[in-house]
């Protein structure tokens, strides 16, 4: 349990120092095995096993594939020119991280770790969001901040219906889906995913 | 506490055989590269025939200069008494030697560094310069496991740490241990950070420091990285096998086989990673800080 939780940290900290689209899309199905082995590592029963096999196979098979087609497609390589740079953003991670070990503390005293995991988590996805500029590197900071949530649901209570586990599954399925296919037609339109370029494209008037 | 012989037979080891380490790697370096390598014993021989050559000095430099490599060694040196290898304890050990262990290898690195700009060459005053950048980025990354070392077992002191019974393990250990190995290879100038065998003068960050030395000085200083190695590597076999309990002989064969599958490890990530560019380089030392953060979490 607790080895999980390290890995969900520490691969949340490699998803804030890298700018390589492969390596993020690898962590991410990194992420999404060790989200799928958190959902049994409580108790293992049908709904359990059922509910770590729709993880795994949704967070570890298809996002990644779709992903990865955009990915290749779109041509990208790398996270061009970052907002915040690749080592400021491993030592904001360390800000983070104390952070959530706070906010667990306050939070969640019976699992602090889980919860400090989770919140970690959650914060760097969106630091992910808001760091960089392309879509891909947008999309995975979405989706670890999805798994933030859902390993803070597993924390929490070992007993969420797995209905709404699998409801929040679909729901962030049909997201991505959505983003794959958006991102592809925006590198397709423009020859890039940047999204500092496209919050220009408005009618012209603030800018002249 | 008392005076023990063992580990004053510890401390003349380690003396004798840090050279060995440095050898050990080139040969598993070499043997990633598909040659035979020079002799395992090649640092012995370099150290002998520099300290039967002469001193150059060049009439800018000053007593700073000269004083450098020696202080360098002496202080490397001094932390190595703190350091318990094998099963056994200290030679020295008081409540609070883990700060001056970390700051005896800060004062070996001033003081090179301080030679290094004394010679009033540009390259050495870049190679300071990044000496000093990057080691202000490893000594909080070493601080961390031993702050954790510290946090867990209520001991200031490396000896009393390692002697106690609530000892870190499972995954924080694994992450003390990792970021413990990442400050061996930064602080050995092993590959992602710097390269050893580099030749060029502007990717160089350690050897660059050292190129106006020589003779007897340089000997020294290369003493003193071999001798470094070795009480970092005494760190990290001591955190990764429970030692203790067993005869003097297994000790010592347990003790010397984990220093030498280091050696062999540390040779075979030199032969299977690329150096890191100098602007990724202090990633890596962050990462450690990072992974000794999280086992400061965990434990």
């Amino acid at each position: 349990m607790d080895f999980l939780i390290v890995s969900l940290m520490l691969s949340s900290v490699a998803l804030c120092a890298t700018g390589r689209i492969r390596s993020l899309v690898r962590i991410a199905v990194f992420q999404g095995l060790i989200l799928g082995l958190l959902a049994v590592s409580r108790q293992f029963t049908a709904q359990t096993a059922a509910l770590a096999l729709a993880t795994v196979a949704v967070k570890a098979v298809i996002f990644p594939y779709i992903l990865m087609r955009a990915v290749e497609k779109a041509g990208a390589v790398l996270e061009p020119r970052p907002y915040v740079g690749y080592n400021p953003s491993i030592a904001v991670c360390m800000a983070m991280l104390g952070i959530s070990a706070w906010i667990a503390r306050k939070f969640s005293p019976q699992a602090p770790l889980a919860a400090a995991g989770a919140f970690f988590t959650m914060f760097a996805g969106l630091f992910v969001i808001i760091s960089r500029r392309t879509a891909f590197s947008q999309v995975i900071g979405y989706l670890a901040l999805e798994g933030g949530i859902y390993s803070f649901g597993l924390s929490l209570s070992g007993d969420t219906p797995a209905a709404v586990e699998l409801g929040l599954l679909l729901d962030l399925f049909a997201a991505v889906f959505i983003m794959g296919i958006m991102v592809y037609r925006i590198s397709d339109e423009f020859d890039h995913a940047d999204m500092e370029k496209i919050s220009f494209l408005k009618d012209s008037g603030d800018y002249d | 506490m008392g005076f023990d012989i063992n580990s004053l037979a510890d401390f003349l080891a380690a003396l004798v055989c840090a050279p060995f380490l440095l050898g050990v790697i080139n040969r598993v370096k070499a043997f990633f590269a598909g040659r035979r390598g020079q002799p395992v014993l090649q640092l012995y021989y370099d150290l002998g025939k520099l300290l039967r050559k002469g001193a150059v000095y060049s009439s800018v430099s000053g007593p700073v200069f000269r004083a450098g490599p020696v202080i360098g060694l002496a202080a490397v040196t001094g932390a190595l008494l703190f350091v318990p290898a094998g099963g056994h304890g200290a030679l020295l050990g008081f409540s609070g030697d883990m700060i001056l262990f970390a700051y005896l290898l800060g004062l070996a690195r001033f003081f090179t560094v301080c030679a290094a700009l004394d010679t009033g060459s540009s390259f050495e005053g870049m190679g300071a310069s990044r000496e000093a950048f990057f080691s202000a980025l490893a000594e909080p990354a070493l601080f961390m496991p031993l702050a954790v070392l510290a946090a867990k077992t209520g001991e200031i002191s490396l000896e009393a740490a390692f002697r106690s019974s609530s000892m870190v393990a499972g995954t924080p250990l694994l992450l003390v241990a990792a970021a413990l190995y990442l400050v061996f290879l930064a602080e050995n100038c092993r590959i992602p950070l710097d390269d050893p065998n580099t030749h060029l003068e502007l990717t160089m960050i350690h050897e660059v420091m050292a190129l106006d030395h020589s003779g007897p000085d340089f000997a020294l200083i290369s003493y003193g990285a071999a001798l470094k190695m070795w009480l970092l590597g005494a760190i990290l076999a001591r955190l990764a096998f429970p030692f203790g309990g067993m005869g003097w002989a297994a000790n010592a064969a347990l003790f010397l086989s984990a220093m030498l599958a280091l050696a062999v490890i540390t040779g075979t990530v030199e032969s299977c990673m690329a150096r890191l560019k100098m602007t990724r380089a202090p990633a890596m030392l962050l990462s450690a800080l990072a992974l000794g953060f999280a086992a400061f979490l965990v434990a």
